[in-house]
C-alpha cells in the first residue's frame, strides 16, 4: 500500500511526462500489476481533462476599446508621451515625485539661508554707520573738544592714533563708541563733563555759540562725511597725515607750555586736556590784545612778565627779542587779563591796544611787547 | 493547451518585443495590438482566480492599465506575456483581499450576483452545437471544478490555474510568482491532491 501511494503521488507528474527514465519505469511497472493505481491514474486524467478542459470566457466587445480609453487618457496625464503642450508639460514639473521635489526645495531654502546672512553681515557695517549720527550727535555737539579729534594733527588725535591702533582697525565696529568718545585717550564721555567744570568755569559764551552753530554745522558735514567714506577717515588717521590746522600746532604748543608753566593739575585728565583745546579754539578765532610795557630793564621785566602769565595759566608763551625790544606771546584767560595788567604795571607804564572780547570766558592772545624807556 | 501555444511562438514573441518597444518610445497605439492579442488571456486568468466574470474584466482592464504606465520599466528579460501574467495575478488577488474586507462589511445588495445552490449563475452563453441537456451538465461540471478552485488556497490557486489551465511552464510560473522551482512542484502537487479530493465529493460519478 505505501508502494501505491507512492506511485499515485508520481501520476500527475507521470501524466505531464516530467518523470525521470527510471521514475517512468517503475510506474509503468507497478501499473501493469496494480489495478486500483490504474484506476487512479484514470481517476487523475479524468481531473486533469476537467480542470483544463475548462471553457474559455470571452471578454466583452467593447473591452480593448475601453482599455485603450484609460491608456490614452493616462498619456495625456503623464509625461510617457512626448507630444505635449508646453503648459501641459509646466504644469507636469510642477507636480514632480517627492523623491525629486524635496532634495530640491531644501537646497533652495538652505541658499535662501545663506544668502540672507551673508546680505545681512555685509550691510551690517553700513546700519551701524547711519545709526551713529543720530544715536550721538546732540551729545557731540556740546560736548567739550569735538573739533579736536577730527584733526589728526592736534594733540588728541594723534594720541588717539597712538594708543587706540587696535580701535582703529575696528573703526566700523566702533564708530559710535568712537564719536561719543572724548578724543584723544578714548576716555568715555562722561568724563568730560566731570572734568569740564575747574577749567570749564572760564569758558564763555563765545565758545559756547561758536560750538553750537558753526561746530555744529561742521559736525554734521563730518559726521556725514564719515558715515560715506568711513575708511578714508580711517587712512587720514592711520597715516598721520596732518590737516591745514593752524591750530593744531598752536595748541600742541599750548599743553607743552601749559605743563611748563605749573599747569600740570589741570593737564592730568583728559577732560582737562580737551577742554583746553575747546578754550584754545576759542582763543584762535578772538582778535589778539596788545599791550606795551615800557621799562627800565627789557630783560628783566621780559622775565617777569613770563612769570606772572605762567602764574595765570597762560599758554604758548613765547618771546622774542629784537632791538632792545622783547615782544611775548601768549594764550591767557579773558577772566586774567585784568589781573596781568595788574602785575605788568607793577613793571613799568602799560598801554593797551586793541578791543577786549565781549566775552567772559576762553582763551584769547596777548602780546605783549616790552620796551625801554626812551 | 494546443490553444495556447501560438501566443508563446518566437514570432509572436519577436512581434510583442516590437510593439512594446514603440510603447516605450510614446506611441500609445502600439498598446492596442498588445491588448487584443491578450485581453482573452488576462480575462480568462482573472476569471479563473475569481470566478467572478464582472471582476474579472475589472481586474484585466486595470492590469492592463497597470501595465501600460510600467511599460518603460519592462527589459525584455521576460515574455510580455510572463510579465503581463504576473501584473494580472496580483490585481486579482488585491481585488479579492478588497473584496472579501467589504463583504464582510455589507449585508447582500439586490445587485450581488444571483446565488443558486450550484453556486452562482454561469456567465459563459451556450454552444448551439451540443445538445440542451449535455450543455447543461457540462455547465454545471464546469461550475463545480471552478468552485473547487474557488476553494482551494490563494497559493495553490494560482499555481494550478498558471500551470493546468494556462499552460505555462514551470520556469515561467516561478518567474511569474518570484518562488523557487521547488515551491512551485509542491505547491502544484498539493493544489492538485486538493482539486482531486474536492472533485471527488461535487461530482458523485467522477
Amino acid at each position: 500500500m505505501t508502494e501505491c501511494k507512492q506511485i499515485q503521488d508520481l501520476l500527475p507528474a507521470f501524466l505531464e511526462g516530467i518523470l525521470s527514465s527510471d521514475e517512468k519505469r517503475l510506474v509503468d511497472e507497478h501499473l501493469a500489476t496494480c489495478q486500483q493505481c490504474s484506476a487512479a491514474l484514470v481517476e487523475q486524467k479524468r481531473i486533469t481533462l476537467l480542470v483544463q478542459t475548462l471553457d474559455e470566457v470571452e471578454p466583452p466587445p467593447w473591452f480593448a476599446q475601453k482599455v485603450m480609453s484609460k491608456v490614452r487618457e493616462e498619456a495625456a496625464g503623464s509625461p510617457l508621451t512626448a507630444h505635449h503642450s508646453p503648459i501641459t508639460r509646466i504644469i507636469s514639473r510642477l507636480f514632480y515625485p517627492l523623491h525629486v521635489k524635496v532634495p530640491i526645495e531644501a537646497l533652495a531654502s538652505v541658499l535662501i539661508v545663506v544668502l540672507a546672512f551673508y546680505v545681512y553681515r555685509s550691510v551690517e557695517p553700513e546700519i551701524k554707520v547711519v545709526q551713529s549720527p543720530s544715536e550721538v550727535a546732540n551729545p557731540s555737539i556740546t560736548l567739550p573738544g569735538t573739533e579736536a579729534w577730527k584733526k589728526p594733527g592736534q594733540p588728541g588725535a594723534s594720541t588717539l592714533t597712538a594708543e587706540n591702533k587696535p580701535a582703529l582697525g575696528r573703526w566700523r565696529d566702533k564708530t559710535a563708541d568712537r564719536i561719543t568718545e572724548t578724543p584723544g585717550t578714548g576716555t568715555p564721555k562722561k568724563l568730560a563733563p566731570q572734568e569740564a567744570p575747574p577749567l570749564g568755569s572760564p569758558t564763555g559764551e563765545p565758545s559756547k555759540t561758536e560750538t553750537r552753530e558753526s561746530a555744529a554745522d561742521r559736525m554734521k558735514q563730518e559726521i556725514r562725511e564719515a558715515a560715506s567714506s568711513p575708511r578714508q577717515k580711517e587712512a587720514l588717521q592711520e597715516q598721520k597725515v596732518p590737516l591745514p590746522a593752524p591750530g593744531a600746532s598752536e595748541a600742541r604748543g599750548t599743553v607743552s607750555s601749559g605743563a611748563q608753566g605749573g599747569m600740570k593739575e589741570a593737564l592730568d585728565s583728559s577732560g582737562g586736556q580737551s577742554t583746553g583745546q575747546v578754550k584754545t579754539f576759542a582763543a584762535k578765532k578772538a582778535e589778539p590784545i596788545g599791550f606795551t610795557l615800557r621799562v627800565n630793564d627789557v630783560t628783566t621785566a621780559v622775565g617777569e612778565a613770563r612769570q606772572f602769565l605762567g602764574q595765570l595759566g597762560a599758554r604758548s608763551m613765547s618771546a622774542e627779542s629784537r632791538d632792545g625790544t622783547a615782544v611775548v606771546t601768549a594764550q591767557l584767560a579773558v577772566e586774567k587779563i585784568e589781573e596781568l595788567l595788574k602785575k605788568l604795571s607793577t613793571l613799568g607804564q602799560v598801554e593797551e591796544k586793541g578791543s577786549r572780547p565781549a566775552t567772559a570766558e576762553g582763551f584769547i592772545s596777548i602780546r605783549i611787547e616790552v620796551t625801554g624807556k626812551p | 493547451m494546443s490553444k495556447r501555444s501560438d501566443i508563446k511562438s518566437p514570432a509572436a514573441v519577436d512581434e510583442d518585443h516590437k510593439f512594446v518597444s514603440a510603447c516605450q518610445k510614446g506611441d500609445i497605439n502600439a498598446f492596442q495590438p498588445l491588448v487584443e492579442k491578450y485581453q482573452k488571456r488576462m480575462l480568462n486568468l482573472a476569471y479563473r482566480m475569481t470566478g467572478d466574470y464582472e471582476e474579472a474584466c475589472e481586474i484585466a482592464q486595470e492590469a492592463f492599465l497597470s501595465a501600460y504606465r510600467a511599460i518603460k520599466n519592462f527589459r525584455g528579460e521576460a515574455r510580455f506575456a510572463t510579465w503581463l501574467c504576473g501584473i494580472t495575478i496580483n490585481h486579482a488577488k488585491n481585488r479579492m483581499k478588497m473584496v472579501q474586507s467589504r463583504s464582510r462589511h455589507e449585508v447582500p445588495s439586490l445587485d450581488d450576483p444571483v446565488e443558486t445552490e450550484n453556486g452562482r449563475l454561469p456567465h459563459d452563453p451556450p454552444s448551439d452545437e451540443v445538445p440542451i441537456v449535455e450543455q447543461l451538465e457540462r455547465k454545471e461540471v464546469q461550475m463545480k471544478v471552478q468552485e473547487c478552485i474557488n476553494s482551494l488556497e490563494e497559493e495553490h490557486r494560482e499555481v494550478l490555474i498558471l500551470r493546468d489551465i494556462q499552460g505555462f511552464s514551470y520556469e515561467e510560473i516561478r518567474d511569474i510568482l518570484k518562488i523557487p522551482d521547488g515551491t512551485v512542484k509542491s505547491r502544484l502537487f498539493r493544489a492538485r491532491d486538493a482539486m482531486k479530493h474536492c472533485l471527488k465529493t461535487v461530482i458523485s460519478d467522477l
